[in-house]
This record gives structure tokens, C-alpha cells and sequence, in this order.
């Protein structure tokens, strides 16, 4: 059974509908890369899993058990975690305070995350953990939010565009977290327009377009096909 | 020297009692964006219900019960009724407390009568706690700053240094964050409301044996505690005790003040005619002191629409 099951997965904003009928499961331990052009229903997807947009149809189910209704926080304590596109840290809060939020108590078959554990991945954080965080660097706000992600000890973490608009060597030393995470056993969906990262870090890659997926392979196999990368990722 | 001394001793007393309502006011506001124009009305039944129950036992017991009383109202109200309304938007809920507000006033004329109540300080309280400059200063009047000062130390430290305010202040600024970090958010909005209405209940309680126990005391707290908060800032609690304390200084030396503008007129030697014409002319500012803080709400509506510390629009 897979760790995360997602089936004909609806969702709508007002009466637009975004999402036809996702479906993609997750193995445990195991990085999938959603890639697809803005405004093909990525963020949308991430925000229906968490619970943050109330799904119109279909079925979320982790270990077996079902998700799509369940308020969020009810869906964070089974063990999923989101990271936003937006970041959205608690600006007047410090850095310390932002990860405290996140802290939840340890969970049986998981490693547990500590705040020390955030500090010696981000050494950057543990300087600035008095400062408010709304005056530190968006790229200082990206691993703050992934830090106070991972603490309540997830099982699936949900990164949406964790790269985007920063500088290359950030992203490298994100990207080199985000490898550990997975291989201390915490699955994850990244969601990113750009292949390069998603290609090293992923061992699968979905693609999103109008709604629904309309990819499912490995990095190998979508590297071989390019008609798909033409049709619904590169910008013409 | 009287004068300033004793009208700065009273209008921190007076602003601090602001504070203990406003506070709630402003924290429900800046986490729930609700309006409660029903908050004036638990610091309303605070008073009415400490004054009963101290009757039927003694001050403390009143000081202790009401409040709570107050509070377990006003998450019945959040619990049962805001929270139905929640998903229609600003107008409904505003509606909604309201009604509320006339509800509590017909209710406490049915119990109580349509007429100020005798709700007095204590024995014990209702001497003079020191003279100064020939003025007694009344003994109640300090233990009303007395506990409006250790309420406001609790508060602080409850929402500065302990992991639940931290959490309550992050739910101000992005309740759905805090949700999907596994908080459950309507349960900390409840949590919020209780310790406004139990903040209003005391304040009421205190407040009561200090000015008039009225079925009015809730439209005039209203009026005064919304431009508190509007004034510091909607949903800055700093912003609210500044603005407190401003409004309890400007109203208590505005009382005293029995300056109009024929007296200003007569420095020029107008003064005898300024009387003549009469009208406002010869307004003089105590009269006005009701009207003060409108005006000063109006003021900095105008140059800092934000409020002394609002950060939002």
C-alpha cells in the first residue's frame, strides 16, 4: 500500500474548476517532482492535500486513512506537512518563535526533528534567531519555513517552489537538505517549474496540465521523451 | 501643580480601566477581524453580576464569580452564534452583535431596572489611600490601577513568553498557516474570546463601584472603547494601552477644565462680547469632554489612518 494516495482528486475556486480528477500515489521515503507551467493546478493540488482549499471530489487517504474534508491541522497531526510558495513566516515573530510554532511532539516510526536539527542544517537560522522574521532574506525565510515544516514531524512534506527568486548557491545548500530529508525517511512532493532540480532530486517526476496529471515517469523517461517537455513545460 | 497631579493620577486610572475592555476588544478584532459591538456589553454584566453576587457574599467572591460568569457568556456567544455567521462576512456578525448588545441591555433592565444601581466599593476600599496636596485620593481608585496593572503584567507574559501566546499571535497575522502546522485555530479563537469576555467581566466588576452601574454603561463603554481601538490601531494591543492611557489623561483633565473660548477672547480684551454672542463661544472644555476623544479619533483617523500602531489597512 502507498504511504499517500491521491484519487480523482476535484477542487474549485468560487465556480472555476481547478483540479479534474488528480490521481498520483507516494511511496514512503520516497521525492516526486510536480512540474508543470503556472496556472496548471500545482499550487492548488498541494493546498487541496493540506486541507488549506476544501476538495470537491474524490480521495486523499494516507495509510489507508482518508483525508479530502478534514480540517487542516487535523491532516498536519496525521503527518503532512506544507511548506507555501508564498513562504508565509510570521513576520513579527523571531526566527526562534517561527520554529516553535511548528514543533509538535515526537511520533512513533519517525525521526524526530529538534530545533538544534534546524540550527546545524541552517547554521544562518541559529544566528538569527532573535531577529524578527520579517526582516530576514527570502532565502533565510525559504529555510525558515521548511524548518518549521519539518518539526511537526511529518511522514510527507509538501515544498511548494521552494527555489524560486533565489540565489544559486542557496538553492544548492536547500537542495542538499532536502536530499537528507528524504534520506532520513520523510517523502516528499516538490513542486517546481524548473527540471534541473527536480531531475537531482527526484526519483519520479509528475506533470500537471489543466487540472490533472498528465505525466507519471521516471527523470530517465521524461528525459527521453520530449514531446512531453515541449507540450507541457517548456514556454514557447 | 493640584490640578495636573491629581487629573494625571485619574485619567491613568481611568485609561487602564479602558485598557482592561479595549484590550479584548482589539485582540478579537485582530485575530478574528470580528467587530464585537456586543464586548461593551460583558463589561455591562460584569458590573451587574459582581454587584449581586457581592451582596449575596462579599467582594472578593463577586471579583472572582462574575468574570467567569461573563466569560462562560461570551464563548457561548463566539461557540453558538459568531461562529454560524463566520463564513457570511463583516455585516452579519456586526448584525449579529448588535442584537446582542440589546438582548443584554433588556435583559439587565428586566433583572436589575431601568436606573443606576448602588454598586459600591467595599468597605474596606473606601477610604483614602493618601493625601496629596490636600486632595484625598480614594483607596479604590488605586486597587482599580492595582489590577488593571497585574492583568496587564499576566497578559503580557501570557502572549510574550508562553508557546500558546506565540501561537495566538501568529494566528493573528495567518490563522490558516497555523492551522496546517497542526493548531486547531477555531479552538485558540474560542480560547480568545473567553479571555476578552472574562477581561470585559472584570473590568466590569471593577469598574462598576467606580462610575455608575447603569443599563447605559455598556452604549457609553462601546462608543469609548471603539475608539480606543481605533485610535491605537485595530488589533495592536500596544497600540490600545497607549491610547488608553490618552484617552483616560485627555478625559480627566478635560473634565477639569473650565476654560471657553470667551476666556481666550477676553486675553484679547474680546471677552465680554465673545460672551455676548454666546453658543459655543462660551462652551466651556469640560462640557466638551465627552466629545474629546471623538475628536481625537477623528484626528488620527485623518493624518495616520492606521492608527497610532496599526500596521494594516
Amino acid at each position: 500500500m502507498s504511504l499517500l494516495s491521491v484519487q480523482n482528486l476535484h477542487a474549485h475556486y468560487g465556480k472555476s474548476h481547478i483540479l479534474h480528477g488528480v490521481n498520483f500515489s507516494l511511496e514512503a521515503g520516497t521525492s516526486v517532482a510536480l512540474l508543470g507551467r503556472n496556472g496548471s493546478g500545482r499550487s492548488t493540488a498541494m493546498k487541496a492535500i493540506m486541507g488549506l482549499v476544501s476538495p470537491t471530489g474524490g480521495s486523499i487517504k494516507l495509510n489507508g486513512a482518508e483525508l479530502a474534508g478534514v480540517p487542516a491541522y487535523k491532516i498536519n497531526r496525521a503527518g503532512l506537512a506544507y511548506v507555501p510558495e508564498e513562504r508565509l513566516a510570521f513576520d513579527h515573530l523571531t526566527v526562534e518563535e517561527n520554529l516553535t510554532i511548528g514543533l509538535a511532539p515526537a511520533r512513533r516510526n519517525s525521526k524526530t526533528w529538534t530545533i538544534e536539527d534546524m540550527y546545524a542544517y541552517f547554521p544562518r537560522l541559529k544566528e538569527r534567531r532573535n531577529v524578527k522574521a520579517g526582516s530576514i532574506s527570502g532565502g533565510e525565510q525559504q529555510m525558515l519555513t521548511l524548518c518549521r515544516s519539518l518539526l511537526g514531524q511529518p511522514s510527507v512534506i509538501l515544498i511548494d517552489e521552494p527555489t524560486e527568486g533565489l540565489a544559486p548557491k542557496i538553492v544548492e545548500h536547500l537542495a542538499e537538505v532536502i536530499r537528507d530529508i528524504a534520506q532520513q525517511g520523510v517523502a516528499s512532493i516538490l513542486v517546481e517549474q524548473k527540471m534541473t532540480i527536480a531531475l537531482k532530486l527526484c526519483s519520479r517526476c509528475l506533470i500537471m496540465g489543466h487540472g490533472s496529471i498528465v505525466f507519471n515517469g521516471t527523470p530517465d523517461e521524461l528525459l527521453s521523451t520530449p514531446s512531453v517537455r515541449r507540450e507541457w513545460l517548456e514556454v514557447a | 501643580m493640584e490640578f495636573i497631579v491629581v487629573s494625571t493620577l485619574n485619567g491613568f486610572v481611568y485609561g487602564l480601566l479602558l485598557f482592561m475592555v479595549s484590550a479584548g476588544l482589539t485582540l478579537i478584532f485582530g485575530m478574528m477581524g470580528v467587530v464585537n459591538f456586543a464586548h461593551a456589553s460583558l463589561y455591562m454584566l460584569g458590573a451587574y453580576l459582581s454587584f449581586t453576587i457581592t451582596r449575596a457574599t462579599n467582594f472578593w467572591v463577586g471579583l472572582l464569580i462574575a468574570p467567569l460568569i461573563v466569560a462562560t457568556v461570551g464563548i457561548f456567544i463566539e461557540r453558538f452564534m459568531l461562529r454560524r455567521v463566520h463564513g457570511f462576512g463583516h455585516s452579519q456578525q456586526l448584525l449579529l452583535t448588535f442584537g446582542i448588545a440589546f438582548v443584554v441591555e433588556e435583559v439587565v433592565k428586566v433583572f436589575w431596572g431601568n436606573f443606576p444601581i448602588a454598586y459600591r466599593p467595599p468597605g474596606f476600599l473606601s477610604g483614602a489611600a493618601f493625601t496629596i496636596f490636600g486632595t484625598n485620593f480614594p483607596s479604590y481608585r488605586v486597587f482599580v490601577a492595582v489590577v488593571a496593572i497585574l492583568l496587564l503584567g499576566m497578559l503580557y507574559l501570557l502572549l510574550q513568553k508562553t508557546r500558546i501566546g506565540i501561537i495566538v499571535r501568529a494566528s493573528v497575522q495567518r490563522p490558516a498557516m497555523v492551522s496546517a502546522l497542526g493548531h486547531n485555530v477555531p479552538l485558540i479563537f474560542l480560547g480568545v474570546f473567553g479571555v476578552g469576555a472574562w477581561m470585559a467581566g472584570l473590568a466590569g466588576a471593577v469598574g462598576g463601584a467606580l462610575l455608575t452601574t447603569s443599563p447605559t454603561m455598556a452604549a457609553e463603554m462601546s462608543v469609548i472603547a471603539f475608539v480606543v481601538v481605533v485610535v491605537g490601531g485595530l488589533g495592536s494591543l500596544l497600540g490600545a494601552f497607549i491610547s488608553s492611557l490618552l484617552i483616560g489623561l485627555l478625559t480627566s483633565f478635560s473634565v477639569g477644565f473650565q476654560v471657553s473660548l470667551a476666556d481666550l477672547a477676553n486675553v484679547f480684551g474680546f471677552g465680554d462680547a465673545a460672551r455676548r454672542i454666546g453658543g459655543l463661544l462660551t462652551l466651556d472644555v469640560a462640557s466638551l469632554s465627552a466629545s474629546l476623544p471623538a475628536l481625537l479619533m477623528l484626528i488620527v483617523l485623518l493624518t495616520r489612518p492606521a492608527g497610532l500602531m496599526g500596521d494594516r489597512n
